[in-house]
């Protein structure tokens, strides 16, 4: 009986002892960075294509910036606008009409030189209806822009985008725009090399096949070396830009790692400097930490539920208001601790000289709410129809739904269902205005009330309350023709303060980025937008 | 056994036919499309990706237009990864699975099979409860909870391997053991069972008693008949393993094709569904086919009919 026993063991032994030998603690993937400046940075989601002008993440904005610069870029530490591809520009006094002056050494990564000319294929490109962008809309501003994109026979000397000469690029808007600076610094803006996408065909229609390695290129810091889908997309620094003397990062991979748990464990065993998100469960742990790796920041982004206004009972000025009048919102940002969020006090975020209006409308009042509620015919939330309150499937939003639905339950006397729903069939309904009452967070694309205020405007198809009211409509809308500053941002005020007596919206609080950090990254600022330009970083161990 | 195997080769056809045709359609009726996103697409833009795609003719003709591309072996283009074919994604991601798969695969045989004879042939001693105790704690702990585990120890704590990632041969043991002991406790079990059932039998204290040793006994004899239970489940079980786990990918961050399998469908990515589900399913045919095979090999009561 005793012969078996050593030759099963045997293979268990072998192979544990292959498995270990060789292993050892090691130099990890971040400590080898530090040394060659090579930046390991987490994306969270695997880009669909490396075409910056049909970006779906923000966090794939990091790529695209890597490998692109746009008429102006932005300063790191507050983002204000400084030259990028053009070295300086003249505005008119009407502000209605932009000159740039590109520079003479801006280059493509094959060497060519970065023209005028350059700018106005890719506004053409992204003008077009082939390619469906979805941002097409930054260029609404530009004179005849709306009008290219609509026309049978679309004529790019119609739109208000001209290169004067290779140097000189002057662009015409229907009506001054505050921050029509800080867009062109955008993904939309960004000029794609002409020559690149008539060879593999993508001048005029998406998914083609110019975005691979070998085949891309670009006129940014970084060039593309590697793009392995699922794993990682290796840049390195481009001999040929400009401005490469200041470039200290020789590298940067982007890691795709779509599960927070798998990304958190990937940064402690030191593969990444940078991640992209923070697992809810471990925020408080790390907020605990003094000079921790997390970094948290406001950004410029609000979370919110909206009703669907076309549908009783929430077709009811007084329920909405009485809803939204029933939240105690800083026991829901209690509810996230470390997240750094801070409680809603109007839709829009406080931006630049901006604050939202005077008004109470987000206080928090349970007995004017079951006022309000009693008047609408629901007295103590009798009588008061089944309502279901629309997420997509994300602990965050589980526990911050709970703790509304509590909210109401006792101020209101009103029972909220709660339903997750996969994302896709979320989405849909939502378009579909397949809902009573739902989740919907927005990020504004530019430091401007407007950027938000947007949101409402009764044609906007992002609007899908259903909500529409011409008052609003005038007061946002006039705003923006106004060049006086204060007079403008009182207008958006006014607004605003109609939006939140209206109430399609509740604002619960206003959104922060969550990110941890090694402290060998350097030249890397918290800053309202997210955006972290590659320029000025690099890595340095103290 | 050619006629047999020719003819469950040949029953492969009809049987991915009704697959394809079962799933291109049930994944049209999922509410939410390819292009659904939280920004909502204007409507103009969304008709012509739609166009594009060929999304925008009738259900019946998308169906045949469908079939036509299969039969020449075109899976059609990916609609999330907008400048990937199906084919180059199943290209560039089924190595990686087969990899991860073949490595588990070794781990839980190599694991699975001694320990299980050991545990049938010490049977009610402290090696068979220990074996069989660590088979039901293998069946038990879910890999999602082993894999992390693992990495806390290995990776963070003693800063041995990658905590994922899939680059060079270290960042594949952890992985390969995590989904290795999964199927390592089940073979076990299996093993144990089927060799209890075997060491019974009388042709087993025939040979005894003709003098066979102990080990000629149960390494030639007993084990033959004991595994038989183990390649029954090993034919879909190696299909699976194969074709990639979603929840060890997830945790490991490796670019394989389970991810692709689980996050198509929340995609609605309609063409990658359709490609990753043919192809489990033909393996899982041949996989069946294989066990089948290697059934009548060790089985002599059974024959090829």
């Amino acid at each position: 009986m005793s012969a078996p026993r050593p030759k099963l063991c045997l293979p268990f032994f072998i192979i544990c002892s292959l498995v270990f030998t060789g292993c050892g603690k090691r130099e990890t993937m971040v400590e080898v960075g530090n040394r060659a400046q090579i930046l390991h940075q987490g994306i969270a989601t695997e880009p669909q294509d490396l075409d910056p002008h049909l970006l779906q993440f923000q966090s794939h904005f990091n790529v695209f910036m890597a490998l692109s610069e746009g008429l102006v870029g932005y300063d790191p530490s507050d983002l204000h606008p400084v030259p990028g591809v053009a070295e300086r520009w003249e505005v008119s006094p009407d502000g209605l009409a932009y000159t740039f002056h590109l520079r003479a050494n801006a280059k493509w990564s094959n060497g060519d030189a970065v023209t005028a000319h350059d700018f106005v294929f890719s506004a053409r490109r992204i003008l077009s209806p082939g390619l469906g962008s979805p941002f097409r809309y930054y260029f609404d501003d530009v004179r005849g822009a709306k009008e290219f994109t609509a026309a049978a026979v679309p004529d790019i000397s119609t739109v208000g985008i001209r290169a004067l000469d290779d140097h000189t690029l002057r662009i015409e808007l229907t009506h001054p725009a505050p921050s029509f600076l800080f867009l062109l610094g955008n993904w939309a803006w960004y000029p794609l090399h002409r020559g690149t996408l008539e060879k593999y065909g993508g001048v005029d229609r998406p998914y083609a096949d110019w975005s691979r390695p070998g085949r891309l290129v670009g006129n940014g810091p970084y060039t593309l070396a590697e793009w392995k889908p699922g794993q990682v997309i290796v840049v390195k620094k481009n001999p040929r830009y400009w401005d490469a003397a200041r470039v200290r990062l020789n590298e940067i991979h982007f890691h795709p790692i779509e599960n927070a748990d798998t990304e958190e464990r990937a940064f402690r065993s030191g593969q990444l400097h940078i991640t992209e998100n923070v697992p809810g469960s471990k925020l408080r742990e790390y907020a605990a930490q003094q000079r921790g790796p997390l970094v948290v920041a406001p950004i410029f982004a609000t979370y919110a539920y909206v009703f669907n206004v076309t549908r009783p009972p929430f077709d009811d000025v007084r329920v909405r208001r009485a809803f939204s009048l029933a939240l105690d919102r800083e026991s829901i940002v209690a509810s996230q601790v470390g997240s750094g969020i801070r409680p809603a006090r109007s839709f829009v975020p406080p931006v630049g000289g901006y604050a939202g209006p005077d008004e109470a409308a987000l206080r928090f009042d349970p007995a004017e709410a079951r006022r309000l509620l009693a008047a609408a015919g629901y007295p103590e939330g009798r009588g008061f129809p089944a309502v279901e309150l629309a997420t997509n499937t994300s602990q965050l939003h589980r526990e911050i739904a709970e703790v509304v639905q509590q909210l109401w339950r006792k101020n209101l006397g009103v029972p909220v269902a709660i339903s997750l729903k996969e994302g896709k069939v979320f989405y849909q309904e939502r378009i579909r205005k397949q809902y009573q009452l739902s989740r919907s967070s927005w990020f504004g694309d530019y430091p401007d009330p407007f950027a938000f205020l947007t949101l409402y405007l009764g044609d906007n198809g992002q609007n899908t309350t259903g909500y529409a009211r011409p008052e609003y409509d005038r007061l946002a809308l006039s705003a923006g023709q106004t060049l006086d500053e204060a007079a403008r941002l009182s207008r958006y005020r006014e607004a605003e303060a109609v939006l939140l007596r209206d109430a399609p919206v509740v604002p619960l609080f206003h959104e922060t980025s969550r990110h941890l950090v090694h402290p060998a990254v350097q030249g890397r600022f918290p800053n309202l937008f997210n955006i972290h330009p590659y320029q000025g970083m690099w890595l340095e161990t103290k | 056994m050619f006629r047999f195997i020719a003819r469950r080769l040949l029953q492969i056809v009809p049987v991915l036919f009704v697959i394809v045709t079962a799933t291109f359609f049930m994944v049209r009726f999922v509410p939410g499309g390819p292009f659904t996103s939280e920004k909502a697409l204007p409507p103009e833009i969304l008709k012509n990706i739609e166009a594009h795609y060929g999304l925008d003719q009738p259900l019946w003709r998308q169906y045949l237009n469908y079939l036509g591309r299969i039969a020449h072996g075109d899976l059609g283009p990916s609609f999330k990864y907008a400048n990937r074919s199906v084919n180059e994604i199943i290209g560039d991601k089924l190595p990686v699975s087969l990899e991860l798969g073949g490595l588990a695969l070794a781990v839980a045989l190599a694991l699975g099979l001694p320990l299980g004879v050991l545990a049938a042939v010490r049977r009610n001693s402290w090696v068979d409860y220990l074996c069989s105790t660590t088979g039901m704690i293998g069946i038990c702990v879910p890999t999602f909870v082993l894999g992390p585990l693992l990495v806390l120890f290995f990776a963070i704590h003693l800063g041995w391997v990658n905590a994922s990632g899939w680059y060079d041969w270290t960042d594949r043991v952890l992985p390969a053991l995590t989904l290795g002991f999964v199927y390592a406790a089940y073979i076990m079990r299996l093993t144990r069972g089927g060799m209890l059932e075997v060491l019974n039998q009388d042709y087993i204290r025939t040979a005894r008693a003709k003098g066979a040793s102990e080990a000629r006994v149960v390494l030639r004899h007993a084990l033959r008949g004991g595994l038989l239970p183990v390649v029954s489940f090993l034919g879909p079980a190696i299909a699976g393993i194969l074709t990639g786990s979603f929840v060890i990918e997830t945790i490991f961050q490796i670019p394989g094709l389970g991810r692709e399998f689980v996050n198509s469908a929340f995609n609605r990515d309609y063409t990658l569904v359709l490609g990753t589900v043919m192809l489990y399913a033909a393996l899982l045919v041949l996989c069946n086919l294989a066990a089948d095979v290697v059934q009548v090999w060790l089985n002599p009561k059974l024959k090829f009919e």
